[in-house]
């Protein structure tokens, strides 16, 4: 089965500018996907789309064999979790307690076993010694984990992330980046997909998907997207620091191209 | 005009139940036409630290002088202290949210005409800021909401160099924009940097700090725990374990290459080229 | 802007301050009832006063309220008080008079009728700050809610409404935080919002609350989608995560405040006087 299934998806705000263009998509279940993009490319018009919050103008979106309508709209969120970018404007609890409970609370769960769910997916993120803590009182880092407690509490099949570290400070950042990385590994069925324009992060995924202008120009492993420098940097995106140096290398005529690894690079270099 | 901070303390909400202490005896020189960086984690007094350049914050106690002008606390209405803000510009993190006017070129002009410039004088600084910072003069009369993300950054930023200010202190000018766009906005600070204006600039981008930085100050937990160049600060493995730092890509492939023997200067690498022209002299030296 | 701490939450661990909110809510509004009693003389009623003073004094000190902050919070008060003290004097009165001023009569009735509304403002106030420095806003909102029950039947949105506040609630240190750095980016533009002409000082104003609004919008809008894709549904059922638990102390405090009222109220009702069945004239 596929995670996501998308067909020919047109989407527009206003008639005259389409964001995206006849996009069509596949993702495996497990996956873990990154999409990058620069500003404006429509990649977080495509998040939205994915969890209904927006309606597509045609074609088609599938989560979990589902057709993303009106009708299944809550089996689809039953589904999805997604965390946005801004960790203050998804903080709804006035506390990391009731921030957590939130999502439970819209399931029905009964309110005896929330405190043990709560407690558990605290201490999954690390927040467990914030539990009464007001949200002014925590950094962006522990929002967004906050967050993604709360999200990952009512076990979604699809975990998107959509620009989640692009307001963090490095160690906020960091925080959010490896916690996603162990629920991944605790649980290999989990696929995730990353909206971001950071390039190391995206770097350490399983496949990278580059979007412009709502177009896919670039979807591979990102050893293959990121051997295509000369698309990246039309489309304004950085590359990673390996690549960009083997490149710098090049025209000064050392090729190390064919090595991969950084620390092979810094022994050819020695020799 | 340099700036000095010396004993300066600065509480907030003092005597209360959530007094807070943000500065805690800062005492720093930064001097005239420097390109600083101020860096350390959030909640370490960083944006505290700079809104006292332009007095928006007063010490609790201790002393900051800028220029001729002097700030602390028991200056109570300080009425020379408003051409200080002229001198002095402050943009704040995501400054695009301090839009308001119905044009671009209105809105740049708000701060000129706020410190009497008329009209004139106010339109003409206006649009040579906007210019500056790479916006089209086809966008002048536009509103400032219609444009793109990036376009406002611009936009706002244009606002305080249109106040032509001696002193340019940014709060993570680059968060949030796109790798394009950061280093062009960098650039612009450059140039200015290179037509005198003193800046400061918050930020976490250790590459920023490498490639465009004559000084560091490193903050930690409400004091100042070093001041430094940039690369001095990227040698010393003790500080950035100790502040949680991570080092430019750069310096870290750097550091390897110099750790199996090649003999790289370390103090003449800034960035990606001059790496590499290490690299290459380095090599034929072997 | 951080500077406002009146009235605000403070987290200590008072005995008031581990009271169910439903109670505290009730409480304050038979205070609120009590300090509108009228008895049968000026005497009766500063000594009723009195009294209510001594219990809503001994409640602040434990719930570790200070004098001080209460009289920091009447402040801007006192051009209302003196306003009141003109209006009643002006109005003609009956009864004794304290001083006749070229045929200008200032009755004993003006002076006591100012005396009660203002220790009726006092009061009020103390009172409604005791219950706001005690009680987190989630748990006030979440009492009230519980209150306004029965409303549902008149179809009234108590849901919703409570779910307003508590997101209003939520919101207030973000949106004061958001205010006091726009103040900031505008006064390093050049805006003076202390001093300056009107129209100086409305250009200020708007050069606020055009970002804060349209920085508002966005919060909400993205506030709305972060809460719809969590499953939230206004008019489908939830469970709640917060109950409310009554204890003991709470029946106790609420025999407490009945045994008040309902003596005030037979004080009231029997036109009972303490001074003349002592036979103390006045």
């Amino acid at each position: 089965m596929k995670a996501i299934e998308i067909t020919n998806l047109s989407f527009s705000y206003a008639k005259d500018k389409e964001i995206l263009h006849d996009l069509s998509l596949e993702i495996e279940l497990g996956s873990f996907v990154s999409i990058i993009g620069h500003n404006g490319s429509g990649k977080s018009t495509l998040a939205k789309l994915l969890v209904g919050l927006l309606e597509a103008n045609s074609g088609n979106i599938k989560i979990m064999n589902l057709d993303v309508n009106e009708k299944n709209i809550q089996k689809i969120r039953s589904k999805t979790g997604i965390v946005f970018q801004n960790p203050d404007n998804q903080f709804i609890g006035s506390t990391v307690r009731d921030d957590i409970a939130f999502g439970l609370e819209n399931r029905c769960i009964p309110h005896e076993d929330m405190d043990k769910i709560v407690n558990e997916f605290a201490v999954k993120v690390g927040m467990i010694d914030f539990l009464d803590k007001e949200p002014s009182n925590l950094s962006g880092g522990q929002k967004q984990r906050v967050a993604l407690a709360g999200i990952l509490a009512m076990h979604p099949d699809i975990l998107i992330l959509d620009e989640a570290t692009a307001m963090l400070d490095p160690k906020g950042r960091n925080e959010v980046i490896s916690l996603v990385k162990k629920m991944k590994d605790e649980n290999s069925n989990l696929t995730v997909l990353s909206i971001t324009h950071d390039i190391e992060e995206a770097a350490s995924s399983d496949r990278v998907i580059v979007l412009s202008d709502g177009n896919i120009i670039l979807d591979g492993t990102p050893k293959e997207v990121f051997s295509k420098t000369d698309e990246l940097l039309t489309i304004d995106l950085d590359i990673p620091f390996l690549t960009s140096l083997k490149n710098a290398l090049y025209k000064k005529g050392i090729d190390v191209a064919s090595i991969e690894d950084e620390d092979k690079v810094v022994e050819f270099l020695c020799q | 005009m340099p700036i000095n901070f010396s004993h300066v303390y600065y509480t907030y909400l003092p005597k209360s139940p959530f007094e807070y202490t943000a500065l805690e005896n800062i005492n720093l020189g930064i001097k005239e036409g420097s390109f600083t960086a101020i860096i350390g984690h959030t909640g370490s007094g960083k944006s505290t630290l700079v809104q006292h350049i332009n007095a928006l914050l007063r010490p609790t106690s201790g002393e900051v002088t800028v220029g001729d002008f002097v700030i602390s606390s028991s200056t109570k209405k300080i009425k020379g202290l408003v051409n200080l803000k002229k001198y002095a510009g402050l943009v704040f993190q995501f400054p695009e949210y301090q839009l308001f006017e119905e044009t671009v070129l209105k809105d740049v002009a708000f701060g000129p005409k706020n410190f009497k410039e008329n009209n004139k004088v106010a339109f003409d600084k206006a649009k040579k800021a906007l210019l500056s910072v790479g916006i089209d003069e086809n966008l002048f009369d536009k509103s400032p909401f219609e444009l793109s993300g990036g376009q406002k950054r611009r936009v706002a930023i244009a606002g305080i160099i249109a106040l032509e200010p001696k002193i340019l202190v940014l709060d993570e000018p680059t968060a949030g924009l796109d790798p394009k766009g950061a280093k062009e906005m960098m650039n612009l600070f450059k140039q200015n940097n290179e037509n005198g204006t003193t800046i400061i600039m918050i930020t976490h981008d250790m590459n920023n700090v490498l490639t465009y930085c004559n000084q560091v100050v490193v903050m930690k937990k409400a004091r100042v725990e070093k001041v430094c160049t940039p690369i001095e600060l990227f040698k010393d493995d003790n500080i950035l374990h100790n502040v949680g730092l991570e080092e430019p890509h750069i310096i870290s492939f750097a550091k390897k290459l110099i750790k199996k023997g090649l003999n790289l200067n370390l103090n003449l690498i800034r960035d990606l080229n001059s790496l590499v022209d290490e690299i290459v002299k380095a090599r034929k030296n072997k | 802007m951080k500077e406002i701490a009146l009235g605000r939450y403070v987290p200590y661990n008072s005995l008031i301050h581990r009271l169910d909110p439903r109670l505290k809510i009730v409480a304050l509004i038979a205070f609120m009832v009590m300090i509108f009693f009228k008895f049968v003389s000026t005497a009766m009623n500063f000594l009723i006063y009195g009294i209510l003073a001594i219990v809503i004094y001994i409640m602040m000190r434990i719930a570790k309220i200070k004098l001080i902050t209460l009289f920091k919070s009447l402040k801007p008060m006192w051009l209302m008080i003196c306003f009141l003290l003109i209006i009643n004097i002006l109005i003609p009165s009956t009864g004794d008079v304290l001083v006749e001023i070229n045929g200008f009569k200032i009755y004993y009735n003006a002076i006591f009728n100012t005396l009660y509304i203002i220790i009726r403002l006092v009061l009020m106030l103390s009172l409604t700050m005791i219950l706001t420095s005690t009680t987190k806003p989630l748990d006030l909102t979440y009492g009230l809610e519980w209150l306004m029950t029965p409303l549902k039947l008149i179809r009234f949105p108590v849901h919703e409404i409570s779910m307003i506040i508590s997101l209003a609630l939520r919101f207030i240190p973000t949106l004061l935080e958001e205010t006091d750095r726009i103040m900031k980016a505008q006064s390093s533009r050049g805006v003076d919002f202390e001093d300056g002409k009107l129209k100086d000082k409305i250009k200020a104003i708007i050069s606020l609350i055009i970002p804060l609004f349209i920085s508002s919008i966005q919060r909400s809008e993205e506030l709305a989608n972060a809460m719809e894709a969590r499953g939230y549904d206004p008019s489908g059922k939830r469970t709640r995560y917060r109950k409310m638990k009554w204890c003991l102390r709470d029946t106790l405090s609420l025999g407490f405040i009945v045994i008040i009222l309902g003596g005030l109220i037979t004080l009231s009702i029997t036109s009972f006087d303490v001074f003349a069945l002592l036979g103390i004239e006045l």
